[in-house]
Order: structure tokens, then C-alpha cells, then sequence
């Protein structure tokens, strides 16, 4: 699978049972939406996560993105207050590697039931 | 979850596979179906899926309960073999060898190629009619 951002070819990692593919250029990642399931599964966070999954279109002045699965065209949504990109088929999400830090603190920051979020996710990509 | 329950994820293309191996008779439920009533009349996927069981000689050890999702039958069972392959390393550290050396426990990274503009599929050209 190819970076919508930068085009170069992704990489495959995984920790804790879930797969991500990962950007060595731009340092952006790809969560699938099965693996967006199983994350919020397993860390109890579906509320925070899959409610955004219905959220419509938003108007900003960042580039358009293709899916790197299906090739369509991806939406902007607002999640925490940080601006992702979704697949028009819910294919995914993608993450910008600065957009990661902002969504691990927004998570921090909402009152979740333990750190383990926070954790795998700082721990994959090395963001505090 | 139970004591002596083992879980890990299997994949494999698209299919992801959570499988839980717990004490039993080596009785295997795919998707609450057993195995012979999910994949049909498919010998060869359920000899894929015994493989690891049967390299480690916990054929009759363990019962194996799987919740497989995504990709088709062929996909799903190697996601299935992939998971039982890692559970039976979270069960016995012995068993890495064996496994290993068979390639149960590398994730096969190979996924379809998507089809292009101006080819019939993802590589095949479209016939060539010089006049």
C-alpha cells in the first residue's frame, strides 16, 4: 500500500495484536477499520473512537487525500478537535505524524479509564 | 476470560483471526460453526488449520474457539493457522522451533495488487492488434 501523503510504499508493524501501516518517509500511519475496531475493543475506548466514524465532511484548506486502499477520495473529520482523514467507504483513517501527538494528548486529556491508550500509542511511534 | 485461556490474532490478506485455545478435546469452532460447517467441503483449509496442532502434538490438548472476519475462506483459514500458531507459542515457548521453522509464525505480507488504468489486471496488458 502506497502513502496518500507522499506516495512511498508503507510498512507493515504491529504490537499488542494490532497492524498498522506506517509511513518511513512522512512518519504518518494507516489504521485500517477492522484494526480501528479491535484497537478500540481491546483498550475500551470505543465511545471515544467509532463515534466519528458518522461524522460528515468538514471545509478546510488542507490537501485532498486518496484512500490508499480504495482510491477514492477522503473526507476530512474532526476528531478532539484534530483534523484526519477518513475514507469515503470507511476504509480507515489516516494519521499525519503530527496529528498523532495532538490525538495522544487529546486522549490524555479526556478522562479515560486507564493510560494503556496513551501508552501503546506513544510507545509504537515514540510520542510523548 | 477464563484461566487457562490462550488468545492471539492471526491475519493473513485482509482476514483477521481472534483465536482462543482452551483445555479440552481438539474440537475447533469457526465462528460458532464447527469446522467441517464452515469451510464445507474444503480438505484442504482444515488440514491448514490442523497443521500447527498437529506439528506440536497438541492435537488433543487443546479445544479451539475462532472468531475469523474479512477476506475469503482461503484467507480465513491461513488467518486461523497463523493464530493458532501464535497462541501455541504463548502456551509453550518450546513450540518456537518447530513452528518457526515451518513459517507458521511469519505474517505473510503478500496482499492483492490493485488493477490499473489502461491493463486488463493489476499487471496483464490488453491485447495487442498492430492494424
Amino acid at each position: 500500500m502506497n502513502c496518500p501523503n507522499c506516495n512511498s510504499c508503507m510498512i507493515m508493524v504491529e504490537r499488542e495484536d494490532i497492524e498498522l501501516d506506517w509511513c518511513p518517509s512522512c512518519c504518518g500511519f494507516w489504521f485500517s477499520l477492522i484494526e480501528l475496531k479491535l484497537f478500540a475493543k481491546k483498550f475500551n475506548i470505543e465511545k471515544n473512537v467509532l463515534g466519528f466514524l458518522k461524522s460528515i465532511d468538514l471545509k478546510t484548506k488542507e490537501k485532498k487525500r486518496y484512500c490508499p486502499k480504495c482510491l477514492n477520495s477522503m473526507y476530512k473529520v474532526n476528531v478532539n478537535g484534530i483534523i484526519l482523514d477518513k475514507c469515503v467507504n470507511n476504509c480507515g483513517l489516516w494519521f499525519d505524524s503530527y496529528e498523532l501527538s495532538k490525538f495522544i494528548n487529546s486522549l490524555s486529556c479526556e478522562k479515560l479509564s486507564d493510560n494503556r491508550t496513551i501508552n501503546f500509542l506513544g510507545e509504537f511511534f515514540n510520542v510523548r | 476470560m477464563q484461566e487457562n485461556e490462550i488468545i492471539a490474532t492471526g491475519r493473513r490478506k485482509t482476514s483477521i483471526a481472534v483465536v482462543k485455545l482452551v483445555p479440552g478435546k481438539g474440537r475447533v469452532f469457526v465462528n460458532g460453526k464447527t469446522l467441517d460447517g464452515y469451510f464445507g467441503n474444503l480438505p484442504i483449509l482444515e488440514m491448514m488449520i490442523y497443521r500447527p496442532l498437529a506439528l506440536t502434538d497438541n492435537q488433543e490438548k487443546y479445544d479451539v474457539k475462532v472468531k475469523v472476519i474479512g477476506g475469503g475462506v482461503s484467507s480465513q483459514a491461513g488467518a486461523i493457522a497463523h493464530g493458532i500458531s501464535r497462541a501455541l507459542l504463548k502456551a509453550n515457548e518450546e513450540n518456537k522451533n518447530l513452528l518457526r521453522a515451518e513459517g507458521l509464525l511469519t505474517r505473510d505480507a503478500r496482499v492483492k495488487e490493485r488493477k490499473k488504468y489502461g491493463r486488463k489486471r493489476a499487471r496483464k496488458r490488453f491485447q495487442f492488434s498492430k492494424r
